[in-house]
């Protein structure tokens, strides 16, 4: 049994305007110890989506699916009291800005404890000792006097470990980081998702990766999603997805990134066009008015389905270059015309 | 910390140079002339008058009566009260903690039901509970304290006889004068009657504490409400949810916590205008506090009265923003280092 199983699962927003579902038909599993990536530009749904295994959307907000289920209990129909169990005990989360997820009117040591004192059975002693253990394993040099810091007085990248620390304080099972590095600067981006990923591996933790950045994705998961419009429209182990992207999209994802065939002066190609206005969703594929492939049979409704190798027809002639990739079966995409072979750079 | 007292304690200099130039100013703007008042209506041997003038001091030049009073002042010698010929320090002790009494009760009524209310409107944000609520605050707020007054007096005193309809205490009840706190002092008393002496001075305080804290209740509802609202949308408040804590200690511990810092500003401001309610309040209830015996005094152009009398109120209103500037700093950690 999978950690998180989510079927079909659909945000629809109650507006003024109308109803609006930003984010549908999305099916995935999350193994335990699993790392998952999750890519898209802004507004494709990556963090609602997450928002939603935490329970966390505004009341507005209306969550249906097939199958929302959390170590076999669905979270579909749960109580507060449930919910509190669950958050920050099994399933922690990470947030965009840290600067600002911090309570500014609180202490360090304050809001790690608070976590422990609710969840654990732990005396203030211990709690202490745990905080003290948990600043320094992400990193925080002289914990015992950042102890007493508040959020004002740590830098970005600081306040983001202390955020980390809040997270793995009761040792989740999974742990959701949303674009954790998006408010960082560059050098400290990198070993922040160092730091989430090494501490992933040691405590045999699921995290789910969500960022909009591919680099970052096919360094530090094993697998990623890639998302559009509110659906998956490829998923698959990141090393093949990197190099073979069977989506249109997956592929203006990658090329739109500077890598090492790109020659200087030369501006870095991009995504022509928006993502569609949630209000007027276009028929069939939701990448179509983007696409550069795009025919008139995108127009039919498609699904996210088991993908095929074209070129694994050539495996045992380029069998060296081919061992990598794992069972084709787990790969999937949305797509009626996917592209075939390597990466176009 | 000790920096910041000193400058305060220099930024008030000016404020009082200020103040006693309007206080000493603005009363003999108005017409009317004490020794007319104290000689009576049939009026006065025009020597006598001049005699009477001289003995107070009125029949030099307004700028040598205006050093004269500074002069005072800075000995800390508030002059003496025209009318009563006691010095007004005395008869101010007598009357503060009259007033005071009432003011802190007032200010709680208001917090104690503001605050709740303008979480719980925060909460039900555009329901039917919101509407009501902020409603009722709104009209609160536009009451004139006077009418409003005389409302609850004829309602819950005259009509259902619930509580007494003026005074600070039942007359059957002799308390000695220990704090002039009547709450503290009936506690104070030997003897078995003590609580229901504590029964009647509380039972005189509910309709006047009600009449001066409902604008601040009101005003306080509203901040509460609008700087909840301005909190709960906060990114740490999904943090706080994310931690899996429970919905209580969501809003009180984190969401109120920080709502509170705006909330202690705005209240310490209406604590002004708790004086000048005190001023209306306790002329309709004939509560014997400063606001009465400021009223009196003009009535009866008690020109030192009048002076010091405001001299003494701005600076309690100005050593509450003190306080109040100072809670601030202790509720928002980002400028306790400041100071």
């Amino acid at each position: 049994m999978a950690l998180i199983e989510v079927e079909n699962l659909a945000i629809t927003f109650k507006t003024q305007k109308g109803e609006i579902t930003p984010v549908r038909g999305i099916t995935f599993n999350l193994e335990e110890g699993e790392s998952l990536g999750v890519v898209g530009e802004s507004g494709s749904g990556k963090s609602l989506t997450n928002l939603a295994i935490m329970g966390l959307l505004p009341p507005n907000a209306i969550v249906t699916a097939d199958k929302l289920l959390f170590n076999g209990q669905d979270l579909l129909n749960l109580s507060d009291f449930s919910w509190q169990k669950i958050r920050g005990e099994k399933m922690a989360m990470i947030f965009q800005d840290a600067m600002t997820a911090l309570n500014p009117c609180y202490n360090v040591e304050f809001q790690i404890q608070e976590t422990l004192k609710i969840h654990t059975s732990l005396n203030r002693k211990e709690r202490l000792e745990r905080c003290i253990h948990l600043l320094d394993l992400v990193g925080i040099a002289d914990p015992n006097s950042r102890l007493k810091s508040f959020p004002h007085e740590l830098s970005g990248g600081m306040a983001q470990r202390v955020m980390i620390a809040i997270a793995l304080a009761c040792n989740p099972k999974v742990l959701i980081a949303d674009e954790p590095t998006t408010a960082l600067d560059v050098t400290i981006q990198d070993q922040i998702l160092k730091l989430i990923t090494e501490i992933q591996e040691k405590n045999k933790m699921a995290l789910i990766l969500v960022t909009h950045d591919i680099g970052v994705v096919s360094e530090f998961s094993k697998n990623i999603q890639v998302m559009y419009a509110g659906e998956i429209v490829e998923k698959g182990p990141t090393k093949e997805i990197i190099k073979y992207p069977r989506h249109p999209y997956t592929q203006g994802l990658l090329n739109s990134r500077p890598g090492h065939s790109v020659i200087f002066r030369e501006r870095l190609p991009s995504i022509s066009g928006l993502v569609p206005d949630m209000r007027q969703r276009p028929l069939g594929c939701q990448f179509r008015p983007r696409c550069t492939f795009a025919s008139e049979n995108c127009e039919r409704p498609i699904e996210l389905y088991p993908s095929q190798f074209a070129f694994e027809k050539n495996r045992s002639e380029h069998n060296s270059t081919m061992m990598s990739i794992t069972t084709p079966s787990v790969r999937q995409i949305r797509c009626i015309h996917p592209l075939e072979g390597e990466r176009n750079a | 910390m000790f920096k910041y007292c000193i400058n305060k304690v220099l930024e008030l200099i000016p404020t009082f140079v200020g103040i006693s130039i309007l206080a000493f100013g603005l009363i003999r703007l108005v017409p009317g002339d004490p020794i007319m008042l104290l000689l009576g209506e049939r009026g006065a041997d025009p020597e006598v008058y001049r005699e009477m003038q001289a003995s107070l001091g009125l029949n030099k030049s307004l700028p040598t009566q205006y050093i004269g009073l500074i002069k005072n002042l800075a000995r800390a010698d508030l002059g003496t009260s025209i009318i009563s010929k006691r010095p007004v320090w005395d008869e101010f002790k007598d009357r503060f903690p009259a007033t005071v009494e009432l003011g802190m009760c007032g200010m709680i009524f208001a917090i104690v039901i503001g605050i709740p209310f303008g979480i719980i409107a925060a909460l039900k944000r555009n329901g039917p509970l919101d509407y009501f609520l902020m409603g009722t605050s709104l009209i609160g707020f536009s009451m004139p304290i006077f009418w409003w007054g005389l409302i609850l007096i004829l309602f819950f005193s005259i009509h259902l006889g619930l509580t007494p309809v003026s005074g600070r205490i039942a007359i059957e009840f002799d308390v000695p004068i220990k704090t002039g706190f009547l709450l503290i002092d009936t506690l104070l008393i030997q003897g078995h009657d003590k609580y229901a002496a504590f029964l009647s001075a509380l039972k005189h305080l509910i309709l006047p504490s009600i009449a001066l804290g409902t604008i601040p209740l009101a005003i306080t509802a509203r901040m509460t409400r609008s700087s909840m609202l301005e909190v709960l949308g906060e990114d740490y408040i999904r943090t706080a949810k994310a931690k899996g804590l429970p919905r209580r200690q969501i809003i009180l511990n984190h969401a109120l916590r920080n709502a509170l810092i705006p909330i202690i500003t705005v209240v310490g401001l209406t604590f002004g205008s708790i004086i000048t309610g005190a001023i209306l309040t306790e002329t309709i209830f004939s509560w014997p506090g400063i606001g009465k015996w400021m009223v009196s005094s003009i009535t009866a152009r008690d020109y030192p009265v009048i002076q010091s009398g405001i001299m003494i109120i701005a600076t309690c209103v100005i050593l509450v923003n003190m306080v109040v500037d100072l809670l601030c700093a202790w509720a928002n950690p980002k400028l306790r280092g400041k100071y």
